[in-house]
């Protein structure tokens, strides 16, 4: 294959091309020319400050005023390690977001499967409305909704009182229903993407050799659907265990964005350095989700 | 059809409960939305419509949301551009550190809000201040695109995997130039995937308020204004008229969207569902 | 603050939040401010319980000192506490609906509370120990482009009348003694003891922990600001 003409060539030679004939000769300078942008974007905007950050946690604060101070000291990253509640906080925040992903996955599997497999195509058009419009509801409001709702005064309780039971919402338990409750579309959206890109062969294939419904489900379906259940995860679980609004309204235990959040102002380096935690889970977290396949089901 | 009618019974009352789930709580916000007392106690005790007036007739309110609109407009053009240009170079191209454009577009959404916020927040401080650019609506949107970023990416990869390169190359030999083959040829097979992540994109930029905190300084978004109300006792009830506007709303675009999209086209790229096998009576 | 209906009216001691009575009867309803800053609260406490710790100044707490205050503050955030960060909707809130029922409070939620409709029963105390406090101060910018304005404002929020709404907007007692003319509660600057100096005298305001004890004895240090943050994050747990 060719980008030169054979027969003749064209009476004039446009700029473009010009370009597009060079580019073709050159496809590195091509790649580059596209990379160029987003690359330096993601460098300078995100990497960067990120290494700032990083930075900041090699330094000192003044006593008194506890502005940062440009000094180098490893305080902070002894003090990290040292006290018992810095881990504690870290494996709390884990265990939570590690929570939260197993109930959106329980959650979101049956409606992504209807909305993928068993809906009419009007149902399924009007279904993916029902999941994305939530995403519109503010935050916020869901998380101060939520907190109204687990009170002792709220409508559970309000419900629950002339049985003669009680549920202590505002607890740790109200805030795994809480986060549970806020990340779940971005569970069901991958779920249901990569369900309907099971081809209905294969499933048809699965019963003519004679695999019962259960079967098929567990040795066909879930594997293909494997993936896009962990990119579905990535989603739960990083924003889990970044969050540091509906920790602080919902419960009075601490997580590692709480945690981070109230000491910044007065203790950035140790912010700094405790940021470091939760980065390096995430990134370990993200190379395991890439070597099972979840990056092509994002 | 393979699944056998019990379990589609099932998976319908899973898919009820799920929504019923999903709904309970925007029920509630949209009952104290008309409740006329300032604290939110259950049950309501007396409805009214005097906040939605107040909500309307508030300037902070509409420039929060003029802000938010312009913040998410700008967040997602510039992540249209730096999100396709990367899915173009990822997709057709093998490349040492191919697999590293990946992660790094990843990175920024999957690593906790707190951290991306407080990063942003120390670089504006001790790099960009010095500079002479402080907080703003800029610095909001430069937060916003870099990690919507990663929604535009996926979905026009996802696209771009699916399309065969030797179209663009037709179109080369054709006497095509790089812009026309990319405006002709490959927009085109893009576009509903564009449009679904540009529409991801806006929800996320729109809705954002962990990151937003550390890059806003004095400029209010909606959600940012938001925060700031629900933490004064008196003005709970206008928040709750504005978020139940605000769902109402964006019922519309989401709407529409699906419609121009394919619902399919909203989440990821797959092939469609041939008429063929949608036809096959169950066994 | 506690709420009528379940704390006992004569309530008048810290001792219902720091003692095991008090700690198991309201465990997970007690709201605490969340600031390291509350350490100072527990030093009040044990300043008048404790007397051989030998506490002079809530603020300045030697080794000994602080780790009975920090002693003190993990056996009650055991029991189970809310903390209400300095945006106090969150304590309005818990108080409205039940989930919190005594703890420490600012006279602002108080007039919030009783103030609301339908109002929340609950009554505001300065504990026999006494308490902390602070307060309302104005600052200059050192490199402010139009100081005179900063200056006019300063005049504006010292006269008479905007003292008055302050003081009543808050619930505090107003420095410039002409607004207690002007309160639209008359009796609002007898109910906050504006005129009253002895009854501010075991009110311990605000200030900033630093190593000098303040006391003439070189050899003894107290513990910094820095360490009273550090402590708070370890007794949140």
């Amino acid at each position: 294959m060719t980008s030169v003409p054979v027969y003749e060539p064209p009476p004039q030679e446009s700029p473009g091309r010009r370009l597009s004939t060079f580019f073709y000769r050159h496809p590195r300078v091509r790649l580059w020319t596209l990379l160029a942008l987003p690359v330096a974007w993601l460098v300078l905007v995100y990497f960067g400050s990120l290494f700032v950050l990083l930075l900041s946690s090699l330094w000192e604060t003044d006593p008194f005023t506890r502005e940062v101070v440009h000094t180098f000291t490893l305080e902070n990253f002894q003090r990290i390690f040292e006290q018992d509640v810095y881990r504690n906080v870290a494996s709390r925040t884990v265990q939570m977001a590690v929570l939260v992903t197993i109930a959106d996955v329980v959650l979101a599997f049956p409606i992504a499967y209807y909305m993928a497999r068993v809906a009419s195509p009007r149902t399924r058009d009007i279904l993916v409305v029902l999941i994305l419009v939530p995403l519109w509801a503010n935050y916020l409001v869901k998380a101060y909704a939520w907190r109204t709702i687990l009170s002792e005064g709220g409508v559970i309780n309000w419900a629950l009182d002339p049985f003669g039971l009680h549920f202590d919402g505002l607890s740790t338990v109200g805030l795994w229903l809480v986060f549970t409750y806020l990340w779940l579309p971005f569970m069901i959206l991958p779920i249901y993407a990569g369900l309907e890109r099971i081809p209905t062969s294969f499933l048809e294939a699965s019963a003519d050799l004679g695999g019962r419904s259960f079967t098929t489900f567990a040795r066909v379906i879930l594997p293909l659907a494997f993936p896009a259940i962990v990119a579905g995860s990535i989603f739960t679980f990083c924003l889990t265990l970044g969050d540091y609004i509906a920790p602080g309204l919902i419960t009075s235990e601490q997580f590692i964005g709480t945690v981070i959040y109230n000491i910044r102002g007065e203790a950035l380096p140790t912010a700094a350095a405790f940021s470091l935690v939760p980065i390096a889970v995430v990134v370990v977290y993200l190379l395991v989700a890439r070597r099972l396949g979840a990056f092509e089901s994002l | 059809m393979v699944e056998s009618r019990l379990m589609r019974i099932l998976l319908r009352g899973g898919a009820v409960l799920t929504l019923a789930f999903i709904y309970l709580p925007l029920f509630v916000i949209a009952l104290y939305a008309f409740n006329r007392n300032v604290t939110q106690a259950w049950p309501i005790e007396n409805y009214s419509t005097r906040w939605f007036s107040v909500a309307f007739h508030d300037p902070d309110v509409r420039d929060a949301l003029r802000n938010s609109l312009i913040a998410a407009v700008g967040a997602t053009a510039i992540a249209l551009v730096l999100g396709t240009l990367a899915s173009l170079a990822v997709s057709r191209y093998r490349f040492f550190g191919r697999e590293v454009i990946t992660f790094a577009v990843i990175l920024p959404i999957a690593l906790p809000g707190i951290v991306t916020g407080l990063a942003l927040q120390a670089t504006i401080i001790d790099v960009l201040g010095p500079l002479g650019i402080g907080f703003g609506l800029t610095t909001i949107i430069v937060g916003h695109a870099t990690f919507c970023i990663v929604v535009i990416y996926n979905n026009a990869i996802a696209r771009m995997r699916r399309t065969s390169g030797s179209l663009d190359e037709a179109s080369a030999d054709l006497g095509a130039d790089n812009w026309q083959t990319f405006r002709y040829v490959m927009l085109p097979q893009m576009r509903t995937a564009l449009l679904a992540g540009g529409l991801l994109a806006f929800a996320l930029s729109f809705d954002e308020v962990i990151v937003t905190v550390f890059t806003s300084g004095a400029e209010q978004t909606l959600p940012i204004w938001i925060f700031a109300t629900l933490a004064r006792p008196d003005d709970q009830p206008i928040v709750n008229v504005v978020a139940l506007f605000v769902i109402l709303v964006s019922i519309i675009p989401v709407y529409i969207a699906t419609r121009l999209a394919g619902s399919s086209g909203l989440t990821a790229e797959r092939p469609k569902r041939s008429a063929v096998a949608a036809n096959v009576p169950a066994p | 603050m506690f709420r009528n209906d379940i704390v006992p009216e004569d309530t008048d001691s810290w001792s219902v939040i720091w003692e095991d009575e008090g700690l198991q009867e309201y465990a997970g309803k007690i709201s605490i401010y969340d600031d390291s800053i509350f350490i100072a609260d527990a030093a009040v406490y044990l300043k008048a319980t404790q007397p051989d710790l030998g506490i002079e100044s809530p603020y300045q707490l030697n080794e000994e000192q602080f780790d009975a205050a920090v002693a003190l503050l993990k056996k009650q955030a055991a029991a189970g506490l809310n903390y209400w960060p300095g945006d106090v909707a969150k304590q309005i809130a818990e108080y409205t609906n039940g989930d919190s029922v005594v703890g420490t409070t600012w006279p602002y939620q108080y007039v919030q509370l009783t103030g609301a409709d339908p109002p929340v029963a609950v009554t505001a105390i300065k504990p026999v120990e006494g308490t902390t406090g602070w307060s309302d101060t104005w600052m200059l910018y050192s490199k402010a482009a139009n100081p005179n304005c900063m200056y006019l404002w300063m005049n504006h929020m010292i006269s008479p009348e905007a003292q008055a709404a302050v003081a009543e907007g808050f619930g505090e007692a107003p420095v410039n003694l002409k607004a207690c003319e002007l309160t639209e509660n008359t009796n609002h600057c007898d109910d906050y003891h504006a005129d009253d100096e002895a009854w501010w005298e075991d009110v311990y305001y605000w200030t900033t922990p630093v190593e000098d004890c303040g006391d003439d004895d070189d050899s003894t240090t107290c513990k910094t600001q820095e360490d009273w943050e550090a402590a708070w994050t370890e007794i949140k747990g």
